[in-house]
């Protein structure tokens, strides 16, 4: 017992320093999985508990088991009781059922554990290789290979983490630069950028050229942060130089905790702390106005799954099964208000649901109207409103019956909905429906093209035009022109004589077609934007202000997937929100249809890219709330609202009281200002990263009165993260000398 | 999240075992225990959000690829002449090469027609049952290890309670919370 081997002690406690790594780090992934937040501390003690008990029983303690806790999530473990099942049982087999246990054959369990393996690859990080910062690769390679060549998790996290934060000292160490110039009475002054600390204070120090500088110099530190000791010590050994050949130095705009860690000391360095007389001029003879703006860049690599939203509500059927087609539950999804309530209204296979989403304390599904066809061959429902109305119907049901067009009556509710109109005389069947309001007519689309009633009365629908040219799929109608989309090929036809509809526009080649799919128009009227529901193809957004001139402007796809599939656009006013297949809702400004720039996104899962019909089927971004409802084909119902701080779309962020606008948040490539001046002033605008370092002067100018817009391009060169915007107007800065 | 006991803390406890006697494994985990209750009430968890993503990505596909290749364990067999292990061959090895793609082929497939039932719980008792009722000679659990077992006393260490004692197990009690 004496011999302990001091080698190895320590080597023991130098990783008992990431202590509790391994099962927190279970715990990340299961929340990653599952979309939930785990209670590392309580799992912690929790663990503890349970170690301490079995000491005393003479069991080996234990931690988090990540293979099976990956199985148990990946067979639809949610919640307390799978992981007592999972005790109870193993405790049930090792006591009692011990010799069947040992008949299990050991390849059905290889069999599950390489499914296992195959599922827990972070396949992403593969497809985003050749997009990640290097240092970043660098860093989950080894991590990679330690873990599979030591078998040592905690220390592969551990070099990991240790090599991230080095590579951000180094990174750090690179900002720090000097701007020298010698002013009117020959005293040099140096503004020091970047923050001064143990890395950086070698090439701090190579700035300063001591034997040919002058008698007094100013070292500015406005725009630097002494850290550290290292820092104080270079600073001070600077000073020493200095003196010996008899020189002053003097330094200025030293933060009030640079202040604090230099008279800590004090014993140490002695130096002369300058204020800048510039700096107590009263502001009311100038005009200052700081704004500083938080805002995101966004870049390749995908870190989380939703930006600028927040999920406020879900809800899904537990007991309901999806189709047997594509094993999706749900399907369209639309919202409606009544008595200052509002509702979502989403389809599955069994029927329509209506559920109350104006409050958490509310939530939850209110009535549920069964489909004329109920059953597990659904696949699509469609729904639109009208006067206090919803209009539903569903693309399946056989061939002479069960499928009809429902009208229910929602005045009633939150009490219950009714059922007014459930006939199949003019529709049995139909994929998409739209209503145009302005003529009150209702368009039904199908294999038989469209079928047009007259809904005046909201209750009796009145058949009173058909367009049998084509096949329809989906389609969207304003003032009687009808934007069709037929998988083929996509129309504009003017159907202001319901009998006979006038084609206005065709579009059959176009590059990147798919499968035509479904289409919106802006609130203006000047675009319209398209899906194609085929792998690969981008949304079109195209110009249709004047159809002789029909134009596809440009394209938009959400940066991270290549193979994801639009399925719906539905669009409000400038803002267009897409629901894909396996990339989630994403949403887009196209208040410049030539350059989209996506605004934000939310995304509930993840599916298998190839994977047909998983993920969002439909988004409804109307309600007067501003929530966002859309439908997951098998995880039901998500309510989402723009984060706090975060406005979307047309609308800016709201700094209009200052007479500046910046938009869009989070920028993409480009960073929109607009400045409205009541007199003639200097303009700065500088760009700083949360470490409060300048990354870039945007514009540093005279500018006239009156508005000014203004554009800067970000392209890729910044990493993806929150920056501040500060707008400095009509402070006099000093022209430079470099 | 499932808890037990894994392999790295078994390779822990087991030295200790080795270097000191059985009934120190049960002081190490009782302290193990404690530390990690008061990691848990000194939030600690929290030092978590310290690990970047690409140590994340790095880390989850380490795991995987560990994961898979222990699995060429199944296809090894003890030989009986010279007690070593060595691969299949033959007959043996396409069977058992067999059952696993059958194995995971039910896996990939079944989520896509039902949900109703766990598909590895399916594919394990299909498997199950196809070896059991053809006769199909393949290694089992229970060639590997016997997992029957009782329940366990309720025991107090009887160890010299003393600094010493903690020196030893201190460093194992460490090693075990990491894990």
């Amino acid at each position: 017992m004496e011999d302990l081997n001091h080698y190895s002690t320590l080597c023991i406690y130098c990783f008992a320093g990431v202590g509790l790594i391994e099962s927190l780090l279970t715990l990340n992934l299961v929340d990653e999985i599952t979309e939930t937040r785990g209670w590392g501390n309580k799992e912690a003690v929790a663990q503890g508990l349970a170690n301490t008990v079995t000491g005393f029983f003479g069991g080996m303690g234990g931690c988090a088991m990540i293979g099976q806790s990956l199985i148990n999530i990946s067979n639809g473990a949610r919640a307390r009781l799978s992981g007592i099942v999972a005790s109870i049982m193993l405790l049930v087999f090792v006591m009692y059922g011990s010799e069947l246990i040992e008949q299990v054959p050991i390849a059905a369990l290889a069999g599950l554990m390489v499914m296992v393996a195959i599922g827990t690859f972070e396949w992403v990080s593969v497809r985003a290789f050749n997009k990640m910062p290097k240092p970043d690769i660098l860093v989950m390679v080894l991590v990679t290979l330690v873990t599979v060549f030591m078998h040592n998790l905690a220390l592969a996290v551990l070099v990991g983490v240790i090599i991230s934060a080095l590579v951000f000292a180094w990174e750090s160490a690179k900002r720090i630069r000097a701007r020298k110039y010698v002013d009117d009475e020959g005293v040099k002054h140096y503004e020091i950028f970047g923050p001064l600390f143990f890395g950086s204070t070698t090439v701090f120090n190579e700035k300063f050229d001591i034997q040919g500088d002058p008698d007094e110099i100013i070292i500015d530190f406005k725009e630097s942060k002494i850290t550290d000791m290292s820092a104080i010590d270079a600073v001070n050994k600077l000073t020493e130089r200095y003196a010996k050949q008899g020189k002053k130095v003097h330094l200025r705009h030293l933060s009030k905790d640079c202040l604090r860690l230099l008279s800590n000391a004090d014993a140490m360095i002695d130096i002369n702390v300058l204020e800048d007389p510039t700096y107590k001029i009263p502001v009311a003879t100038k005009y200052i106005l700081l704004i500083l703006v938080l805002f995101l860049v966004q870049g390749a690599v995908k870190s989380q799954s939703a930006e600028n939203f927040k999920l406020l509500h879900h809800w899904k059927v537990d007991s309901l099964q999806g189709s047997f087609l594509y094993d999706n539950t749900y399907n369209e999804i639309w919202g409606i208000t009544n008595k200052g309530r509002e509702y979502a209204v989403i389809g599955s296979t069994y029927g329509t649901h209506f559920i109350d989403v104006t409050d958490p304390a509310s939530f939850g599904e209110v009535d549920a109207v069964q489909g004329a066809f109920s059953n597990r061959l659904v696949v699509h429902r469609d729904y639109k409103d009208y006067k206090g109305y919803i209009y539903a119907v569903c693309d399946e049901g056989f061939v002479n019956d069960n499928s009809t067009l429902q009208i229910i009556d929602y005045a009633t509710l939150p009490d219950s909905v009714h059922v007014v109109y459930d006939t199949s005389e003019y529709i049995r069947k139909s994929h998409n429906i739209f209503i145009d309001t302005s003529s009150a007519r209702l368009y039904a689309a199908g294999s038989y093209g469209l079928v047009i009633l007259s809904i005046e009365d909201p209750i009796k629908p009145k058949f009173i035009g058909l367009y049998s040219d084509i096949g329809v799929h989906d389609l969207y109608v304003r003032r009687d022109t009808a934007y069709l989309n037929n998988g083929e090929d996509m129309r504009i036809v003017d159907f202001t004589d319901p009998m006979n509809g006038k084609q206005l526009y065709i579009l059959k080649d176009y590059p990147e077609k798919g499968y035509n799919h479904n289409g919106w128009l802006n609130g203006k009227g000047d675009t319209y934007l398209f899906t194609d529901e085929t792998k690969g193809t981008r949304v079109k957004v195209c110009s249709v202000s004047d159809l002789s001139n029909f134009e596809i402007v440009s394209y938009i796809q959400p940066k991270y997937s290549d193979s994801s599939i639009a399925h719906n656009v539905v669009i409000k006013e400038d803002v267009a929100y897409i629901s894909y297949y396996n990339d989630g809702l994403q949403v887009f400004d196209i208040s410049n249809p030539k350059s989209p720039v996506r605004v934000g996104y939310y995304n509930s899962g993840n599916y298998d890219t190839f994977a047909p019909y998983m993920g969002v089927w439909g988004v409804y971004p109307f309600l007067p709330s501003g929530k966002i409802l859309y439908s997951n084909m098998q995880k039901g119902l998500y309510v989402i609202e723009p984060s706090r701080g975060y406005v979307l779309g047309t609308e800016k962020i709201p700094v209009q009281t200052f007479g500046v606008e910046v938009y869009p948040n989070p920028i993409q490539d480009q960073l929109n200002v607009s400045l409205n001046l009541e007199q003639n002033k200097e303009v700065l605008f500088e760009v700083f990263n949360l470490q409060g370092i300048k990354i870039r002067t945007l514009l540093s100018k005279p500018l006239t009165k009156g508005k000014h817009d203004l554009q800067f391009d970000f392209g890729n060169e910044y990493s993806p993260s929150l920056y501040l915007l500060q707008i400095i107007v009509g402070e006099k800065r000093k022209k430079f000398l470099n | 999240m499932i808890s037990g006991a894994t392999g790295a803390v078994a390779i822990v406890i087991v030295s200790l075992a080795k270097d000191f006697g059985p009934e120190y494994i049960f002081a190490t985990v009782v302290l193990a225990g404690l530390i990690q209750m008061a990691a848990g009430f000194l939030k600690l968890g929290k030092l978590i959000r310290l690990v970047p993503q690409p140590v994340m990505f790095g880390f989850v596909n380490g795991l995987a690829i560990v994961i898979f290749l222990s699995q060429k364990d199944s296809l090894m067999t003890k030989n009986i002449t010279t007690g070593a292990m060595e691969f299949l061959q033959g007959t043996p090895l396409f069977i058992m090469l067999g059952l696993v793609a059958l194995t995971m082929l039910i896996i990939w497939g079944l989520p896509k027609l039902t949900k109703a039932f766990p598909a590895s719980l399916a594919a394990i008792l299909v498997v199950f049952g196809l070896v059991a009722v053809l006769g199909i000679d393949t290694t089992t659990v229970g060639d590997m290890a016997s997992i029957k077992g009782g329940f366990p006393e309720f025991s107090i260490p009887d160890l010299p309670y003393t600094w010493k004692t903690l020196t030893i197990i201190a460093p194992y009690a460490f090693i075990v919370l990491q894990e």
